[in-house]
């Protein structure tokens, strides 16, 4: 099947999204006739690429063929509005009556899932969004993708291609960036579209990044934390077992932490070594952003509740009670002289 | 200025136990035994467009707020409750054969573009994703078959000094971004700090409520009928097709035994977390 792979080089989540978008391919027991990079940037002409895996990582395909992983051609597109997505959906309509393909693959974020559905409108073909898994096997396409606030997931076949999908966004390893010096391109000029309905645009870019992705050790507070004081308190027992904090939508929409801490769906994914989840209902879109961690805790007053689910240990209490006596023992472990063996040490 | 905003009710998904997980021979999920809630984005957009329209100072830019569902008779509940906080209209869409319009974004942009393109709105706000679907492409296509632009993630709106311009906060990958844009416009709310919540209303408001009237218009009254055995609508307009067909649902993978810990209080639970589960794994 004729694939192309659309990402945007100067996107700062570049290395996740396209280690999502591997996290699909790789599972895919079809060989590629095909294999593009359709590459968006801004200002510099990247040097180095992402690494894209078009066929299953390891061992041969369905009919025992090697898999070719290689790409055919990167295409590198200049953008003047890197913001707006007319001008991107401009382009992709050129490149696809240029270049037709019959599946198009985007990213996890708002502007993969904007261009997918767009694009395939455009084209009469098929989109689905949040795409878990995909299977080529048959004439038309498989997709898997949650539905019912991620507590089920749905099986549908994609009936008219183009098929454009944009993956899930999960708990993957990033992609490597690759110099690409024997993969061939194309390169094709700036041209400035012109839109008249944005008068003015400032980009803010977020705070330096938290470190909660790349945290062996997270703590999510939910909404069984009542008020501010109780987050205050909470914040420096975090610091003193050195957990990063996290939190699920109604603390985060109470203000008590910022919006880049927010787990789930829609926000984080995360896979620690150790999640504690306190006061955490676990709804399905909550659940989501933690349930590749390796360990789960979970601390919540009622014993019902959906979390203990997914936990690996769960304690049936008063969330900050816990927590107080935790940081008790793990304190005292870290000050106890010639015990390096239980000692925690902050990141 | 005309703002429509577009919100569909749905279960409250936390209420149902992980048994009630199951479905019929349609794939259809029974939730009819649980209440029904606002869709946080969408419930975050109702409240923007309220605080919005609360900011008018001259006559002459003056807001006109609709509220608008695809549902049948039960959404008057939550249109009756949108008019008493200040909507002026509560319109329902009610397709006349109940099709399936779980998984069918194609579709349900269609309906909500015939009702606007009749009514002549200058700004549409919806949510990011909600419902049986979890489609999230509702606006997108909407501003698509309007031919109108669309911000997606949306945090805040509020009004240019120009009256004819919306200063809108949407997430981007990395950031924010802060546009200053024309109408016509299609609005897709995001996670809002600035409206999380709908307003509650007064008894007062309550009461005036219950005089006005919730406008019914049916699928047939907009020009399109949409035929539940395919769900395809039947138009003269451009045919919106049903691009996937749905043929399985799953319940996720069989969820892992939790041990739960004992204790008399919440310093031995604290001790066994530690000893037995926390200190080998801790970072060293």
């Amino acid at each position: 099947m004729k694939t192309a792979v659309v990402l945007f080089a100067d996107s700062p989540s570049l290395n996740r999204q396209t280690g999502e978008i591997n996290a699909m391919l790789s599972n895919l027991k079809t060989n590629f006739s095909n294999a593009e990079l359709w590459l968006f940037y801004k200002d510099a002409q990247p040097e180095i690429f992402p690494e894209i895996h078009f066929a299953p990582l390891y061992g041969a395909l369905a009919d025992g063929t090697l898999a070719d992983k290689a790409l055919s051609i990167i295409r590198l597109v200049a953008m003047e509005h890197e913001h707006v997505s007319e001008s991107y959906l401009q382009w992709l309509q050129h490149l696809m009556d240029q270049y037709p393909m019959e599946l198009l693959v985007f990213p996890s974020d708002g502007l993969g899932a904007e261009l997918a559905t767009r694009l395939a409108f455009r084209l009469n073909g098929s989109s689905c969004l949040q795409v878990e898994g995909l299977d080529l096997t048959s004439q038309k396409p498989k997709v898997k993708k949650p539905v019912y606030g991620n507590n089920l997931t749905a099986e549908f076949v994609l009936e008219y291609p183009p098929y454009c999908l944009s993956v899930a966004k999960q708990a993957c390893a990033p992609a490597k960036m690759i110099p690409g010096e024997s993969i061939k391109k194309e390169i094709f000029p700036l041209h400035k579209p012109g839109f008249d309905w944005v008068k003015e645009m400032v980009m803010i870019p977020d705070k330096p990044d938290t470190g909660l992705a790349d945290s062996d050790l997270v703590l999510i507070l939910g909404q069984g934390v009542k008020s501010k004081e109780t987050m205050d308190v909470l914040q420096g027992i975090a610091n003193t077992i050195g957990a990063q904090l996290g939190a699920s939508r109604p603390v985060v929409m109470n203000a008590w932490i910022d919006m880049n801490r927010l787990i789930g769906a829609s926000g984080l994914i995360i896979s620690p070594k150790i999640c504690i989840a306190a006061g955490v209902s676990g709804t399905g879109v909550f659940s989501m952003g933690i349930k590749c961690s390796e360990f789960i805790v979970a601390i919540n007053i009622d014993s019902k509740a959906p979390i203990f689910q997914i936990a690996d240990i769960g304690i049936v209490g008063d969330l900050q009670d816990v927590l107080c006596e935790l940081e008790k023992i793990i304190k005292a472990e870290k000050d106890m002289p010639g015990s390096a063996e239980s000692r925690i040490e902050t990141k | 200025m005309k703002i429509a905003v577009c919100f569909k009710p749905i279960a409250d998904y936390a209420r149902l136990s992980q048994k009630d997980w199951k479905w019929d021979e349609g794939h259809r999920v029974d939730t009819s035994f649980i209440r029904r809630i606002f869709n946080c984005f969408e419930e975050s957009a109702l409240e923007m467009a309220l605080t919005l329209s609360g900011t008018s100072e001259h006559a002459s830019d003056l807001i006109e707020l609709t509220a608008l569902t695809v549902d049948n008779q039960q959404g008057d509940l939550f249109l009756k409750q949108l008019l008493a906080v200040g909507y002026n209209y509560g319109v329902r869409i009610q397709c006349k054969k109940n099709p399936d319009l779980r998984f069918t974004p194609l579709v349900m942009s269609h309906l909500i573009s015939a009702y606007i393109k009749k009514q002549g709105h200058d700004l549409v706000i919806l949510g990011m994703q909600g419902g049986e679907g979890d489609n999230g492409q509702t606006g997108f296509l909407l501003a698509e078959r309007l031919g109108w632009p669309c911000i997606g993630e949306v945090s805040r709106i509020i009004r240019d000094e120009s009256h004819d311009c919306l200063k809108v906060t949407s997430r981007i990958d990395g950031g924010t971004l802060v546009q200053t844009v024309h109408l016509p416009m299609v609005l897709i709310m995001g996670h809002s700090l600035d409206s999380p919540y709908l307003r509650v209303p007064n008894l007062k408001q309550k009461l005036r409520a219950k005089k006005k009237q919730v406008i019914v218009i049916s699928d047939i009254e907009l020009g399109t009928y949409i035929d539940p055995q395919t769900n395809h609508a039947l138009t003269n307009a451009p045919t919106p097709e049903n691009d996937k067909t749905l043929m399985d649902l799953r319940k996720p993978q069989a969820s892992q035994s939790c041990v739960f810990i004992e204790g008399e209080n919440a310093m031995e639970q604290a001790q066994q977390l530690y000893d037995q589960y926390l200190k080998e794994r801790l970072p060293l």
